[in-house]
């Protein structure tokens, strides 16, 4: 998650200038007689993103546009032109302002964008949280995410277990050794290697400092110390990319495996030379569709329950918890997996 | 010696006004070595920069074989075989001694590429030319001050030279460099090259000089074969006035009088072992010795900066610990540095800042403020005093000439009031009349009962101001003498002899 | 001969690269293969042609940190530029582009130390920021994988190579050649060439050099023009070594780099570095990275040792004086006599 948030810093600049020409969304107020159950046609959802013009939010915009095709509730997408939080909230109490029915707030700084939830939720109006898993409590209706880092983790693991032939060794790759989503899923990873497959063999966990030319490096030289790898596991989306072309210049794609966190655009030629065997990601546009989902259903009186199904892709069977400073969060099993085969699916 | 190589005819240069020049004119003859001196300001730097043709003059020739110039420039001169080597030396450190004899004539050439087999060749040949060996593949960072002087000879010669113009070349170096540096010299002369010699040390220009030319205030005020010169009528011409170095005017101290410091057995690991002495009120004791004899040790280790590690110091018949130079403060001991620009002075505070910051705790008021008043009086008698010249206290330290600079130094440190005082080589660099008044200052200070430690290692000045000599070798007193009973020569030899048995 | 070069800084860097070496093989023996030589030779190419350019810098008394923000705008531009006209040749044309493009940076870097008398650092700091500011706004934010077809494969263009049972191909990329042509070629400018001689002598002593006539100005807009051509390059052969081309190329890595110029023998303060004693500190910084998979030590060890290192030659003058003064001191005062 915090490449994403790299990612946006980058794009910061080039939408500076996309973000003067960029189109304002056209909302009609709803009407002020509003009866208490409205219309789906009546109902306004907005999303407020970090920064609007990044390919990211981008393909989460498909999303809810999806949305308001399957469901004839009008929705769109706002937010700065490059990522602020104080932009941000001037953005909410905007919407507040014009009585939209829900907010869905993917927040920059967390804690900064709190209060105007708080006063949007004073208002009336339902707000889901992405990406917001540390809100504090009562700052948000709920928060969803595409999936808990655990499970991730552990679906990487038996991707990567499957591909090995469950025997072998294998190592890992985290962003950095404080990054805390990539080392929930390496940990995950690892514990679920331990209890389901006892032939295989961890070896150690690389730091790539988020450079793929490290890890490129480093996969060379632990070829070297452990001759006999069979699996790689990253983290970073830069891993997979070093990794894979290590092991593709040492002539070794078709022996060891190469699963990581990546994403098409980047990982595509290596994943047709079989050098990386899958990359793994979550589809923005999916989590949009599901924050959507529920925030209608919440409207429509329904009760969230573990278990239920929103009928989105990854979100079949939710799950429900508590983040660290007690909002309410709601999992899917979002993950996408990419292969040679399904890579053009997923062009982001 | 009928060839004349360079006539500098009726020149004159002035600067904003003032006359650094006036009508002065020059000649030179082939091998011939001329000594220039003069005091500070009297105008032999302008001279010199007029020959090489970094100034132009407001009027005058300059005829240099026979070329007559007006207006001189730098490339001119060089080509008319004017060398001048500055006291830097103009040499780069981190280049090896060959190539930095070569550099020169490679730029001029124009060649772009480097012969390295051409350039050793070139440079052992200069080396040969003044009969001396340095490896020519060290860098010249490794040199002592000595060898990069003779590199920059040697680079003279090879940009063949026909006159070596050298400003005060024996600053930095070493009774036995300094001959051999003369043997050079004499060893130019016999090539037929001409050497100017820019100084003020007068003992050195008799030795040299087959003619001396004296500047005061811009205007030649003597030029003579430097034969029956002696040293007493160059200070005449230089200052203007006999300069009074009559011994007898040297106050006695009060050999009864309780001593002020003694120092029993003391010592410091590596530099200097078992020194003893006494200094009693109002005495003037000289402490000399080579450079690394420890003598300027010793003088730190009484200051506090290194302080001893054995031996024991008593101010006033009461034991003390100088451990810092704090505790040396306390015990009313000062300090005037060596060098007078890099330890004394903050050059670019005010003179009247740069005396009281020794005392800046009894300048302040209640709230710590420095009360101003208090300040300029104690600046102003100090600056009257010493005679320090300046328009106003308020002036930048750097505004003054060395001289005044060093009487600066001095009054700094007399602000604190101190009974015993160690000074540090106090004249190097100074010209003659500042040395005489820094001379009578010290005597005076005597007189007044301070007890002074004369560190120096000039003879002339020690047999002037001291009462006794204490003469240091290899950080051991070799023997004290009283003034009475010992003659320069003797001095002289006694610390020469000492370098011979060091090598 | 034999003395002058044992006490020579190229040897100190040998002699800790060999120490390095010996320490890393005994824990772990598989260090000692041929596909190391390589590995290690691979991953020294690019930061080798930025420290040659970064040298002359350095020589000539000034340091500069924006010669990355050079790579990345010359490889990031060219690359940008050519996709757009839906270029699909060769390397060549990439080179060439950029070559003119890191010149241009180049001296314009220098064009504003010699025109208006600036410290070296200070302007680099600025173009640091205003090159990486100018890529992002201008030309584009996102890492592109696309290469041209002519390219694709360039990657894996071996000199030689060597099959290994376990660790599968190990190969020597033919872009070393490079670092030899050029290391060679800058070589013979600073020692057979007056202008190279200039650049020593100015790091030496400025003042001096300027009154003997070299033209200081003149020179350091070629040291200027050469660090932003031999950037470019490096810029250009790192991103099809690594198949993607990035706008923050090297952003955090100009530390490294002169890092290991100063590890290879030239000073800080200007004056003394050579080609060879830069390629080694190079090497040394790689085997220091290389130390930490090969015998299990932390990230943090590593850095910690790239400290020490560093620490112990930037003091190697005042050790080097201390050994002098304790040896006169001994001369001076004989305990007894």
């Amino acid at each position: 998650m915090k490449k994403l948030s790299l990612l946006v810093l980058c794009v910061m600049l080039l939408v500076t200038v996309l973000g003067a020409c960029a189109p304002a969304a056209e909302v009609t107020a709803p009407e002020e007689t509003a009866a208490p159950v409205k219309e789906a046609k009546d109902l306004v959802f907005a999303s407020v993103v970090k920064s609007i013009g990044d390919t990211w939010f981008i393909r989460y915009e498909t999303g809810i546009k999806q949305f308001e095709k399957d469901y004839g509730i009008k929705s769109f997408m706002e937010g700065p032109s490059q990522p602020d939080s104080a932009a941000q909230v001037a953005v909410i109490e905007d919407l507040i302002a014009q009585g939209v029915d829900v907010i869905i707030n993917v927040p920059y700084g967390v804690p900064e964008n709190e209060p105007a939830q708080k006063k949007a939720l004073d208002a009336g109006i339902i707000v889901m949280g992405h990406e917001a898993e540390t809100a504090k409590e009562g700052t948000l209706t709920y928060d969803v995410e595409a999936f808990d880092n655990c499970s991730y983790g552990e679906e990487m693991m038996r991707e990567l277990a499957t591909r090995m032939g469950e025997e072998g060794k294998y190592i890992q790759f985290v962003g950095s050794l404080t990054n805390a989503s990539h080392n929930t899923w390496t940990e995950c990873a690892k514990a679920y290697q331990e209890a389901n497959y006892p032939n295989m063999q961890f070896v150690a966990k690389y730091e790539s400092k988020e450079n793929q030319e490290n890890a490129y490096n480093i996969m060379k030289d632990a070829l070297k110390a452990t001759p006999d790898i069979k699996g790689v596991q990253g983290s970073d989306s830069g891993d997979i990319l070093g990794a894979g072309r290590a092991v593709e210049e040492a002539g070794l794609a078709d022996s060891i495996s190469v699963v990581g966190t990546g994403i098409a655009s980047d990982a595509g030629e290596l994943l047709k030379s079989g050098a990386v065997d899958l990359a793994m990601a979550w589809d923005p546009g999916m989590a949009g569709y599901a924050c959507s989902v529920i925030a209608y259903k919440l409207l429509q009186g329904e009760k969230i329950v573990e278990g239920m199904d929103l009928k989105v892709p990854g979100f079949e069977s939710i799950k429900i918890g508590k983040g660290p400073n007690g909002v309410t969060v709601i999992y899917g099993s979002a993950w996408i997996k990419i292969t040679v085969e399904t890579m053009d699916q997923y062009p982001f | 010696m009928t060839n004349e190589i360079l006539r500098v005819e009726n020149v004159s240069k002035a600067f904003a006004g003032v006359k650094a020049l006036d009508q002065v004119s020059l000649t030179l003859q082939e091998g011939e070595i001329l000594c220039l001196v003069g005091e500070n300001g009297s105008g032999k730097s302008t001279m010199i920069k007029i020959i090489s043709g970094v100034y132009h003059p407001d009027q005058g020739d300059i005829i240099i074989n026979g070329h007559s110039y007006k207006q001189l420039t730098p490339i001119e001169s060089m080509r008319e075989g004017v060398q001048v080597i500055y006291q830097d030396f103009s040499l780069f450190p981190n280049l090896s001694v060959a190539e930095n004899l070569v550099i020169n004539e490679q730029l001029s050439s124009g060649r772009r590429l480097v012969n390295w087999k051409e350039t050793y060749k070139t440079a052992e040949r200069g080396l040969e030319e003044i009969h001396v060996s340095i490896p020519l593949d060290a860098m010249v960072s490794e040199l002592s001050t000595a060898d990069r002087q003779l590199i920059a000879v040697t680079k003279a010669i090879l940009a063949e030279a026909r006159i070596i113009i050298m400003d005060e070349p024996t600053t930095a170096l070493t009774q036995k460099e300094i001959q051999s540096l003369f043997e050079v010299i004499n060893n130019l002369k016999a090539k037929g090259i001409s050497t100017i010699f820019v100084s003020h040390k007068l003992n050195e220009v008799t030795e040299i000089a087959d003619r001396t030319v004296i500047f005061r205030n811009g205007r030649k005020v003597m030029d003579q074969d430097a034969k029956n010169l002696d040293i007493k009528t160059m200070e005449f011409y230089m200052t203007g006035h006999e300069l009074d170095l009559d011994n007898s005017q040297l106050a006695q101290p009060d050999q009864q009088a309780a001593p002020l410091l003694e120092v029993e057995k003391l010592g410091l690991r590596g530099k200097f072992k078992d020194v003893s002495f006494q200094l009693r009120p109002g005495e003037v004791l000289g402490i000399t010795g080579l450079l690394g004899s420890g003598r300027t040790e010793l003088a730190l280790a009484l200051f506090g900066e290194t302080p001893a590690d054995s031996g024991t110091i008593r101010v006033e018949g009461r034991e003390v610990t100088i451990r810092s130079i704090q505790d040396a403060m306390r015990n009313r001991i000062g300090y005037v540095p060596e060098d007078r620009i890099l330890e004394g002075l903050f050059l670019q505070q005010t003179i009247s800042d740069n005396i009281i910051v020794r005392i800046i705790d009894q300048m302040v008021n209640k709230i710590h403020l420095i009360r101003a008043g208090a300040s300029k009086k104690v600046s102003d008698e100090w600056i009257g005093r010493l005679e320090v010249k300046t328009p106003s206290g308020e002036l930048p330290a750097k505004s003054l000439s060395g001289g005044n600079q060093q009487r600066l130094v001095l009054a700094k440190w007399l602000a604190s009031d101190p009974r015993i005082l160690i000074l540090n080589s106090p004249t190097v660099g100074v010209d003659v009349g500042s040395k005489a008044s820094i001379h009578e200052l010290i005597r005076n200070l005597a007189s007044q009962g301070m007890g002074i430690l004369l560190i120096s290692d000039d003879i002339p000045e020690l047999m002037q101001t001291c009462n006794r000599l204490i003469l240091m070798r290899r950080g051991r007193t070799f023997g004290v003498f009283d003034r009475e009973d010992i003659t320069e020569e003797q001095l002289n030899q006694e610390m020469v002899a000492d370098r011979v048995f060091s090598i | 001969m034999l003395k002058k070069i044992v006490k020579s800084s190229e040897f100190v860097t040998f002699t800790i690269i060999v120490l390095l070496s010996l320490i890393i093989g005994i824990i772990n023996p598989a260090f000692f293969s041929l596909a190391t030589v390589f590995d290690v030779l691979r991953a020294s190419i690019v930061v080798s042609i930025m420290a040659f350019g970064l040298l002359l810098v350095i020589i000539a008394g000034g340091i500069d940190i924006s010669f990355v923000a050079f790579a990345a705008l010359a490889s990031y531009g060219t690359h940008m530029f050519l996709l757009s006209r839906g270029y699909n040749g060769g390397i060549f044309l990439y080179y060439a582009i950029a070559c003119v493009i890191g010149l241009g940076a180049g001296l314009l870097s220098g064009l504003i130390v010699t025109r208006f008398n600036l410290p070296i650092f200070d302007v680099s700091l600025a173009m640091m920021t205003m090159w990486y500011g100018f890529i992002r706004f201008f030309i584009g934010s996102t890492k592109n994988f696309k290469l041209p077809e002519g390219a694709v494969g360039y990657y894996s263009r071996f000199l030689v190579t060597v099959r290994d049972p376990f660790v599968g191909e190990a190969g020597l990329h033919f872009s070393i050649l490079y670092v030899l042509i050029i290391g060679v070629l800058i070589h013979c400018l600073l020692k057979y060439t007056t202008l190279g001689r200039g650049i020593f002598a100015m790091g030496g002593n400025r003042e001096v050099a300027i009154r003997s006539g070299f033209n200081i100005k003149g020179t350091l807009l070629v040291v200027f023009g050469i660090l932003g051509v031999l950037s470019a390059f490096a810029g250009v052969t790192h991103s099809f070594l690594s198949r993607h081309f990035e706008p923050t190329l090297f952003m955090t890595q100009n530390l490294d780099v002169i890092a290991a110029v100063i590890l290879g023998g030239a000073s800080v303060t200007g004056g003394k570095g050579s080609v060879l004693g830069t390629f080694m500190g190079v090497i040394l910084i790689q085997l220091i990275n290389r130390a930490m998979v090969l015998t299990g030590i932390t990230v943090e060890w590593q850095q910690l040792m790239i400290g020490l290192v560093l620490a112990f030659f930037i003091s190697i003058p005042a050790i080097r004086d201390l050994i002098n003064k304790r040896a006169s001191r001994a001369v001076e005062v004989p305990e007894e006599i």
